[in-house]
């Protein structure tokens, strides 16, 4: 059966040393939290393990929540920044071997790094303009992708955006509509004609 | 802004569905004469589902992460139970406001106060360094899951208390 007590109730019965609390928020917040590492990393096996360090790190600094904002926005500032940060160390340890490589066979590939570990479903990408699309996301800079994606795959509001990252509301649009720009730049001549895909009305 | 005078931000939260009332309203009536604004609606909705279905987690992952977290959770416990709540919290109480900016200022005093001992030259054959914070100098902690971000730098390290933006009603 669900529990229906709110997340502040929860939090406060965890704060109180209550461990069965914090499953509940766990189990109510998983599906969310794996998916917004997922959308950062692309990789179903680290998203999952960056999602359980996240509640860890969350079940470890919860004394320390005052309720100031959401949980959920603070549960969601954690994973964005840990999912960013794994992507990162997984970036520098191929740049790493790429490195070694290259010192063996005197050559230098580091104008593009390649993800190598990612799903195969996701490497094998179905098409050109998917490819496009996860190649346009990760070049753009953290606080760029972070916007997107908390937009277009979690669909947060501009608001909600602005809690999780912590900044205000213009911010969360001059860098949502930078980040569009530049993915329109890379993609927008293999998507289909606008008319084809029009939009309907919010 | 687009070459029609339309805002090209107003625009994107229009294609978003961010906009209420008056605002949005005003999108309307300029959408029903542009039709460059239109196709660029049109566009935004479309790259944004084109990013959703490509980040989006696959069918069928498995997102039961809860009883592998409870078993590490219950691992850890004994170990105990975190800073803060040596402070207090596990007695069920939450630390005032002011009582942690408090807890901030003595630490920054405290980093302050100890720059100055080791900057200190009993003998005076050392030219005092003034604190100059050169951007090369600074690392900042990008860990933002805390209330304080700390800033390194060569000579000192600086902790800076953020309260939590006021939220404006009349916003989205």
């Amino acid at each position: 059966m669900q529990d229906k007590r709110t997340d502040e109730k929860l939090v406060e019965a965890a704060q109180k040393g209550d461990s069965a609390a914090f499953e509940v928020l766990v189990r109510r917040y998983q599906s969310r939290v794996v998916s917004i590492a997922f959308s950062v990393l692309r990789n179903s096996e680290d998203a999952a393990d960056v999602a359980q360090e996240v509640f860890l790190r969350v079940y470890r600094k919860l004394g320390g929540f005052c309720g100031k904002s959401r949980f959920y926005t603070w549960l969601f500032r954690i994973t964005v920044n840990m999912s960013i940060d794994r992507s990162r160390s997984r970036q520098r340890k191929r740049a790493e071997s790429l490195d070694q490589e290259d010192q063996e066979t005197g050559e230098n590939r580091f104008a593009r790094i390649p993800d190598s570990d990612l799903d195969p479903r996701e490497a094998g990408a179905d098409s050109e303009l998917e490819r496009k699309i996860h190649e346009a996301i990760d070049e753009l800079s953290p606080k760029h992708r972070q916007v997107v994606l908390l937009r277009d795959v979690q669909g947060l509001s501009y608001q909600e955006i602005a809690q999780v990252v912590r900044c205000s509301l213009g911010t969360v649009m001059s860098r949502l509509h930078y980040a569009r720009e530049k993915l329109k730049e890379k993609v927008r001549p293999l998507l289909p004609s606008e008319a084809e895909e029009g939009g309907e009305e919010p | 802004m687009r070459d029609c005078g339309q805002d090209s931000i107003q625009l994107m939260a229009y294609a978003d569905g961010q906009l209420n009332g008056e605002e949005k309203r005003q999108v309307e009536r300029h959408l029903e004469l542009c039709a460059d604004c239109r196709g660029e609606v049109a566009a935004v909705r479309a790259l944004s589902n084109r990013v959703a279905a490509a980040r989006g987690l696959p069918d069928g992952s498995q997102a039961d992460i809860a009883s592998a977290v409870m078993r590490r959770v219950r691992e850890e416990r004994p170990r105990g139970w975190g800073f803060w709540q040596t402070l207090g919290f596990t007695w069920g109480f939450r630390m005032p406001a002011l009582a942690r900016l408090g807890t901030v200022a003595l630490t920054v005093l405290l980093v302050i106060a100890g720059t100055f001992f080791f900057q200190s030259s009993p003998t005076g054959d050392q030219t005092e360094t003034p604190l100059v914070l050169r951007p090369v100098d600074i690392q900042v902690d990008t860990d933002l899951d805390a209330d304080f971000s700390v800033f390194t730098t060569e000579q000192a390290t600086i902790i800076w208390f953020e309260e939590e933006e006021e939220k404006d009603p009349s916003m989205i």
